[in-house]
């Protein structure tokens, strides 16, 4: 018993300086490769385990509706379809609808008809060719958004050889799927980059904004030009700096252009949307790219809901 | 008071070698949590989603990461040094610091991303 005293102070002295073993409650992240990119799913919950499994298997799901190379896909058999007329699911549907539209108010310069050109181009694997042009004015012939036409979840053909490319939206409906995936499952606070397609998931857990960077063009990845703070907001930059390469001082960029066949000759090396609806903001980073500065302001005033941040080619 | 204090006072030698033991161990064990807390940004390396291993930022190594690509810490820095891949992103990535950040090779699916960062660097980058 003489040691009591002293032994109750050696206790005390190693709670204090042990930090009482409080947890702390940190972001669980998980990698991965989705939708022909690099994805990243971030996100503060007691079950953290369970919601990114399920967040995963939500992209494997919508991976194979919504990939043009994937044999098993949905999107790659609508492409290879025997009839002119399809039944799709509600997830294509929704996508290609949102095409349809911006299709319309574009004047037909965003065309997710454009996969016979995409075909063509090589903006991955630094082979710099470019195509010849009796194949590109080949595949101009076939893209063409006016030939489909959806109707409920028929989608009708006019042509058998129109194919769909997704990849302008299917991102951005992603992530917007997540999101109410997450919600539904109690996460009030996370953050899905799929591919540098970021929607942020309401506040960090304290209530503070989150600091999203916005990549600098042609700088090293990571490099940031500007750092926004949101909450519950997507921030979605489309640019050319992007899967690109260059040819005799020349910039051939993946955003192509559906009435030359060639990248957009565009005024702006990248612009960033923010708004709520992180589709809206897929689709609309595509369009200032390939509408040039004028009419991408006046489009995107006509969405009270994103806001436009530019910035200029140097 | 008197009693408790006579007591220590009587403390056995073995106690009291006792005590010095157990507070050096818990001194020690504190200040290398303190330690880890300041400089302990470390490097989670994954491949195909699953988990490579990770390494200390404050540890100058090289790693081989299987047969496809090799990163390098130094001076606290990360970043790759080769890639059997054609695009070679990658290797033209801005070195990882402890504010934070990844680095991915798309092609092999590897993925480095700095862990346990406590700075102001944006939560993630767009483009």
């Amino acid at each position: 018993m003489k040691i009591k005293p002293c032994s109750i102070f050696v206790i005390c002295v190693l709670v204090f300086l042990s930090g009482c073993g409080k947890k702390d409650n940190s972001m669980e992240s998980r990698e991965g490769t989705y939708f022909d990119t690099a994805i990243s799913i971030g996100v503060y919950s007691e079950d953290s385990k369970k919601v990114l499994d399920g967040s995963f298997e939500l992209c494997e799901e919508l991976e194979n509706t919504f990939s043009r190379t994937k044999k098993s896909s949905e999107l790659y058999k609508v492409n290879h379809r025997t009839a002119n007329q399809v039944e799709i699911s509600n997830d294509l549907a929704k996508v290609i609808q949102e095409g349809i539209r911006f299709y319309k108010i574009t004047d037909g310069k965003f065309d997710i008809t454009i996969e016979p050109l995409l075909e063509l181009w090589d903006f991955k694997n630094g082979s710099k060719i470019i195509p010849e042009q009796e194949k590109i004015d080949e595949a101009l012939l076939k893209v063409d958004g006016s030939s489909i036409q959806l109707s409920g979840n028929i989608l009708s053909f006019k042509r058998a050889d129109t194919k769909i490319d997704l990849g302008a939206l299917a991102k951005g409906y992603a992530a917007d799927k997540l999101k109410e995936y997450l919600n539904t499952h109690g996460v009030k606070s996370a953050m899905i980059n799929l591919g540098g397609n970021v929607l942020a998931v309401g506040a960090k857990p304290d209530g503070s904004p989150w600091n999203v960077g916005i990549q600098k063009p042609f700088a090293a990845q990571g490099e940031t030009a500007d750092v926004l703070q949101v909450r519950d907001q997507s921030v979605v930059s489309s640019g050319i700096y992007e899967r690109y390469f260059k040819k005799d001082g020349k910039i051939y960029h993946h955003i192509l252009d559906s009435d030359t066949g060639y990248p957009a000759d565009t005024e702006d090396s990248q612009v960033t949307i923010v708004g709520k609806s992180s589709l809206l903001g897929d689709a609309l980073s595509t369009v200032c790219i390939l509408m040039g500065e004028e009419r991408s302001k006046e489009i995107v005033s006509q969405f009270p809901e994103a806001t436009l941040y530019p910035i200029a080619n140097e | 008071m008197n009693d408790s204090y006579g007591k220590i006072k009587r403390m056995k030698k073995k106690d009291i070698i006792l005590v010095a033991v157990m507070l050096t161990a818990a001194l020690s064990l504190a200040l290398s949590v303190k330690m880890n807390r300041s400089e302990g940004e470390s490097l989670r390396i994954t491949v195909d989603g699953k988990e490579y291993g990770i390494y200390r930022l404050d540890e100058d190594q090289t790693i081989k990461i299987n047969k496809t690509n090799t990163c390098r810490i130094r001076d606290g820095k990360a970043w790759m040094i080769q890639a059997d891949c054609p695009d070679q992103v990658c290797i033209h990535h801005k070195p990882l610091d402890h504010t934070g950040g990844s680095i991915v090779c798309l092609p092999n699916r590897v993925f480095m991303t700095v862990i346990n960062n406590q700075t102001d660097a944006p939560d993630t980058v767009a483009s």
